[in-house]
């Protein structure tokens, strides 16, 4: 390449069938210009995008992600626009706790009468990506790390009881939030010692704590858990120190 | 042998729900609209009150829904011309006038709209902006067929030009089309002509066409929507300059009889405070006043929804401009008095909105003569009895609905189409259910390699025009498992069904995928087309290259043709993983419960036994009839209440098919559609059920502690005032009684709703006291008098000029104060235009107490069903265009138990769910939905999170897995992106599916 082309981002957004598409939809109708970045996937709610979807995005090309929906009190299916932004609120803490920026990832509702605002919509994100530039490939190492967190059933089960646990009223809806943020952030870690494990085969304690940055007595735990799970075992001692392996 | 078809005339939203309501039962429709699209005046709004929901979003899926029904005939651009014979066998002629464009050969793809020199003003847009004289009249108009105005035409009117003919590749134009008439053999008539609006120009002093800035309220209507001539902005026709000070003008032909007409237009008031809030929303700096008489926010959420455009700055003034006339910069200046201090006053606005008269059709009185049947002193159609009968036209046969009987809102108008064709089903042979000839499905295993075939619509120029569509069928057949690929002139028109069927024979093809406009409306053509061939509908798929496209990224062909291939390539990869679905068939049973045993409640089960439904009819208490057992007459008809429920419990007693249950309460109800089981408490027997009606009905409130309710004799309650006229007695020595308005309702917390019938009751009740002891001086002291409904103005008027009531009003922020000294009671309230208290010694103090919905808790979680925020009352579907269903399938609601109503409105409400129940039990089995969630019992841990999160109730745990009710299951799929397992699946949008969608998104190979 002669010249450094311009960056043109690749978005993927995810629509809900009966709000935001259709908002495109019209947006098609009244002849409104807008940005040619984004690919819209269609689906029926925006209850049904799967949190690794938008990592799958992410995997595969895309500079940023979003979500529209129907606003709130809207949706055609009563509550799903409600489930998708609790997701989507714990992806964009994740995000910041990886040091990824959040930003390329967006939630926005936009209604079956908005054909304008959808168009709006798409430049100002549009424009945020190309002003965040291409994704970065090292990117690419801590995706893989949240996709693992994220397809975990515990960090699952903990998301989707959210709407329970406030209904139920058991429990303040921040605290609750702090809790799953600490368990999403726990099994990140995990995501991040299986991955030097299986790197290097088999290993002691202080040389995971030294590969991962995580201090020994959290990963203590962190191994003791493991283990308990079935997922780590013992293969021996080097220094005093157990080797962990990953168990077949 | 009567005939089992129906001649529907009218097809905005009336005539929609009607004949949907009839062809999802087996009739034949015959929809006769005389304009060139159907949708009516809905169509042209831009949102639609309480809820400010986009009007062309709830309505345009029902045209769709209407123009693709297989029991629905359209005859659109026609006109009824005739109707001999009698009912059950009548013959209509229908007149077709020429639209100059061959409907089976026009595609509607615009480019001879284009094409065309010839501007006129829309009508559509009520000349705020422009059509061609070759025009569709919107966007999302259905048919939709180009249609010429003969008048405006260069051809017609010169005989040059013909830019229509040479540009339209569907040759589709024919200059020499004569008008045709067909025959018709129809066995009922529903009349469902709408309304037209008042041009005010008669109205001088207000200078609507001479003033420019003097505009009405569905021009303004035209202004505010999104696809309106100005896209949504607010610009004055003086000068396009946006207004910073708005006015409306209620009431411009309506409310008199030396200026327009002596009704009330029933819906005014709403759409301007609708205006005036969106408006205000969209721009807080425009403000907005409204001139009014009365605020009639009498409907379900309404008067919240006035108290939120006050709360938002929406200025309201008491107040009927006597004069306006214009500023040199275009401001128009009013001139009002204010009627709290009687001072006149002077406003200036930048553009004046008249809320202009609901006027009936003007074709009422022509098709009144062609139908037979009589039309009202007003001309709109008249009803046999306003309260009992408001669909029975003076014709037996020929029913009613909508505005063509009186003014209405969008959900009275749908409640009464329903109840107009619950009549229709009442009095015809019941049709045969045909059963839908359909070859055999050929099988396509996920095991057989796929062999996909890409269709390219050019859509005329719409997309071809923008992009390189060669170029992007050449590329479709390089993407894997593409085995053939096309390009088409049209892919919704007939000729190219046939290439798509021939080519999935010829190339054995087992997928389809079209790359046209939007599948909202055009993929159920397709997968109807696909299917005639054998090939399950779930194997098809659409990339939206048009609406999503060419029409967003037209001056960019480069990146326009890119973006196509990368839709394709995404509907490709996903195609290839689409499975065959099959939709399961659920038997209905052939049964309705109705809850509540009042006038609502009659009313359902007498409509559903007569079309041959067996129904269970449940009151709690020991006796049918409800409230109306303890009422005298009926507003605004006078017909005696008690009358009226002894001839309904007859009817009720004389129907075999009618099991009447009194003293019976509801224990449980499970199951779902077509299949409910229903059990009684302290009884053993349980029901099966196919539909369930809620008619609860609502219960006047405790009134204890409201204007010292309880603490004299002296106070009372309509209904208590109803029983002493009853008795035909009032208290010895009751010389003065005084009637309070709003008793408890318009609160600003708690009942903040209207109770909708208090006005009535009390004009009904003074009017009564009157007649019973004309010596006694009634006063009447209320907020806003809200007599809306056919005849309750007049009988407004009638009781403020022939029986000395006298009316005086208050102001919420002002109450009248009530003191009770021993046997004194004392009543003061502030008179604004005396500008002193006024106190009253009335002999009776009565109140005007509101009621509420009975308490029906249990009722609703019984069938998972909501309940309005206020009031007590049951949540519908939607406000607007669903007003008799729930969410859920199956079951339905009417009265008051809906929410507040009077007789009139409940009968029409109460028969329209009739009809709403009748149609799963007449087509016998209901379909279930393929897309569905669907659990995989191995992976399941059954730890409920789906159980939780599903709005439908549609899963439960069973033996500790989870199980999902297909017949509950909407497809929304937020349990599938929730399980912690991967445990449940979405047909159609599984998991894999859309990861292949995301990775096809970018070409790797850099082929696009």
């Amino acid at each position: 390449m002669a010249e450094e082309e311009k960056f043109e981002p690749n978005i993927i957004a995810f629509t809900c069938n009966w709000c935001s598409y259709a908002g495109a939809d019209l947006a098609g109708t009244s002849r409104i210009q807008y940005a040619p970045n984004m690919r819209l996937i269609r689906v029926m709610c925006s209850g049904r995008v799967e949190p690794t979807f938008m990592i799958e995005a992410l995997q595969n090309g895309a500079d940023g992600v979003c979500i529209l929906g129907c606003h709130f009190g809207d949706c055609h299916y009563i509550s799903g626009n409600y489930e998708t932004k609790r997701r989507m609120d714990l992806m964009k803490d994740l995000f910041k706790d990886l040091g990824l920026d959040e930003n390329r990832l967006m939630i926005e509702w936009v209604s079956a009468s908005e054909g304008e605002r959808f168009a709006q919509v798409v430049n100002d994100f549009t424009d945020k990506i190309r002003e965040l530039g291409p994704l970065p490939e090292e990117y690419q190492q801590k995706l893989k790390l949240l996709k693992g967190a994220i397809e975990g059933s515990r960090l699952r089960i903990v998301l989707g009881s959210t709407k329970r646990a406030f209904e139920e009223g058991e429990i303040e809806e921040e605290r609750y939030v702090q809790a799953m943020h600490d368990i999403a952030k726990e099994e990140i870690e995990r995501m991040k010692i299986m991955e030097a494990v299986d790197k290097n085969k088999s290993m002691t304690v202080p040389e995971i704590s030294e590969a991962t940055g995580i201090d020994k007595l959290r990963l203590w735990r962190h191994i003791l858990s493991l283990t308990q799970k079935l997922v780590l075992e013992t293969a021996g001692e080097k220094d005093n120190y157990m080797i962990y392996q990953r168990r077949d | 042998m009567k005939e089992s078809s129906v001649l529907v005339i009218g097809a905005g939203i009336t005539g929609i729900q009607a004949s949907l309501d009839l062809a999802d039962k087996g009739f034949s429709v015959y929809l006769v609209e005389k304009s060139p699209s159907i949708g009516g005046a809905m169509a042209k709004l831009d949102k639609t009150f309480p809820t400010n929901d986009c009007s062309m979003c709830t309505l345009a899926p029902k045209m769709v829904e209407t123009s693709r029904h297989p029991n629905i005939k359209l005859y659109s651009y026609s006109e009824v011309v005739g109707l001999d014979g009698k009912v059950g066998n009548f013959k209509a002629k229908i007149l077709k006038k020429p639209r100059y464009v061959i409907e089976d050969k026009c595609t509607g793809c615009g480019t001879c709209l284009e094409k065309c020199p010839s501007k006129v003003d829309s009508e559509f847009d009520h000349g705020m902006g422009k059509r061609r004289a070759i025009y569709i009249p919107f966007e999302q108009a259905s048919p939709l067929i180009a249609t010429i105005d003969k008048d405006k035409c260069l051809h017609f009117t010169k005989g040059i030009c013909g830019n229509c003919v040479k540009f339209c590749l569907a040759d589709a134009i024919d200059f020499e089309q004569q008008e045709v008439i067909e025959e018709v053999n129809v066995g009922a008539v529903i009349v469902a002509t709408g309304y037209d609006v008042l041009e005010p120009d008669m109205r001088t002093e207000y200078g609507y066409g001479k003033y420019k800035n003097v505009i009405t309220a569905i021009q303004y209507e035209r202004l505010m929507s999104a696809s309106g001539p100005t896209r949504g902005h607010i610009k004055r026709p003086f000068d396009e300059k946006e207004p910073k000070k708005i006015g409306w003008i209620q009431c411009v032909g309506s409310r008199s009889n030396r200026l327009g007409n002596p009704y009330c237009s029933r819906v005014c008031c709403m759409y301007a405070t609708k205006e005036a809030l969106v408006t205000r929303e969209h721009n807080p700096t425009i403000e907005p006043y409204i001139f009014y008489m009365d605020l009639r926010a009498y409907g379900k959420e309404f008067e919240e929804y006035y108290n939120k455009a006050g709360e938002i700055g929406v200025n309201y003034i008491r107040g009927r401009p006597a004069e306006a006339f214009e500023e040199e910069n275009g401001d128009i200046t009013l001139r009002y008095e204010d009627t709290y201090t009687g001072d006149i006053k002077q406003e200036t606005v930048g553009l004046l909105v008249l809320s202009s008269a609901i006027l009936p059709a003007a074709s009422n009185k022509a098709l009144a003569e062609v139908l037979g049947v009589d039309i009202d002193e007003n001309g709109f159609f008249r009803e046999t009895e306003i309260v009992s009968a408001p669909m029975e036209s003076s014709r037996s046969g020929v029913f009613l609905a909508g505005c063509s009987q009186a003014p209405k809102d969008i959900p009275d108008s749908v409640a009464q189409a329903s109840g107009a064709s619950a009549r229709v089903m009442d009095i015809l042979p019941k049709p045969e259910i045909k059963p839908k000839k359909e070859i055999e499905e050929i099988i396509i295993s996920s095991d057989d390699e796929p062999r996909i075939g890409v269709f390219v619509c050019k859509c005329g120029k719409n997309i071809a025009g923008y992009m390189d569509v060669d170029d992007l069928a050449k590329y479709s057949l390089s993407l894997p498992n593409v085995e053939h690929s096309d390009t088409l002139m049209f892919a919704c028109s007939q000729d190219a069904q046939l290439k798509i069927k021939t080519a999935i024979k010829e190339k054995n093809l087992n997928r389809v995928v079209v790359a046209a406009c939007t599948p909202r409306t055009h993929e159920g053509l397709f997968q109807d087309t696909i299917r005639e061939v054998g090939i399950n509908k779930y194997l098809f798929d659409m990339a939206n290259i048009r609406n999503q496209c060419t029409w967003v990224h037209s001056h960019d062909e480069v990146a326009a043709t890119k973006k196509a291939k990368e839709l394709v390539r995404m509907s490709v990869a996903k195609s290839r993983l689409l499975e065959a679905l099959g939709q399961g068939e659920i038997d209905v049973e052939g049964s309705t419960l109705v809850i509540g045993g009042g006038i609502a409640g009659m009313n359902s089960a007498i409509a559903l036994a007569e079309a041959g439904i067996k129904v269970y009819l449940v009151e709690k208490t020991d006796k049918l009839g409800g409230i109306l057992n303890r009422l005298t007459t009926l507003y605004p008809s006078d017909i005696d209440a008690g009358k009226l429920v002894d001839e309904t419990v007859k009817l009720v007693n004389a129907q075999k098919k009618i099991k009447v249950m009194l003293n019976s309460e509801l224990e449980d109800i499970s199951g779902y559609i077509g299949n409910y089981e229903v059990s009684f408490k302290g009884k053993d027997k349980k029901l099966k059920i196919g539909t369930i009606i809620v008619a609860t009905g609502s219960e006047e409130i405790d009134p204890t502690g409201i204007y010292e309710y309880g603490k004299s004799k002296k106070i009372i309650t309509q209904l208590e005032l109803e029983e002493m006229l009853k008795n035909g007695k009032l208290p010895k020595g009751t010389k003065e009684i005084l009637m309070v308005s709003c008793a408890g309702s318009r609160e600003d917390t708690g009942r903040t709703y209207c109770c909708r019938v208090g006005c009535g009751t009390m004009l009904r009740n003074a009017k009564a006291v009157s007649k019973l002891a004309p010596d006694t001086n009634i006063f009447i002291l209320f907020r806003d008098m809200r007599s809306f409904g056919k005849g309750e103005e007049e009988y407004y008027v009638d009781v403020q000029e022939n029986h000395g009531v006298k009316f005086l009003r208050y102001e919420k922020a002002d109450k009248p104060r009530v003191t009770v000294d021993g046997d004194k009671v004392t009543l003061t309230v502030h008179d604004m235009l005396l500008g002193e208290d006024i106190e009253f010694e009335p002999d009776l103090l009565v109140l005007t107490t509101p009621t509420e919905g009975h308490k029906s808790e249990d009722i609703a979680s019984m069938l998972k069903v909501p309940m309005s925020k206020v009031g007590g009352f049951f949540l519908e579907a939607h406000a607007k265009i669903r007003p008799l269903d729930f969410a859920t399938d199956g079951v339905y609601v009417c009265g008051s138990a809906h929410s507040p109503k009077g007789v009139a409105d409940t009968v029409a409400q109460a028969v329209g769910a009739a009809s709403r129940a009748a149609v799963p039990i007449f087509q016998k089995k209901v379909k279930g939905d393929a897309i569905v969630s669907d659990v995989d019992e191995e992976k399941c841990i059954g730890c409920g999170i789906c159980v939780s999160l599903c709005p439908y109730g549609a899963m439960i745990i069973d033996d500790g897995k989870s199980q999902s009710n297909k017949a509950l299951c909407k497809g929304c799929g937020t349990c599938a992106s929730a399980c912690p397992q991967f445990a449940i699946k979405m047909p159609h949008y599984t998991d894999n599916q859309i990861t292949e969608q995301i990775r096809a998104v970018i070409d790797k190979a850099g082929g696009a």
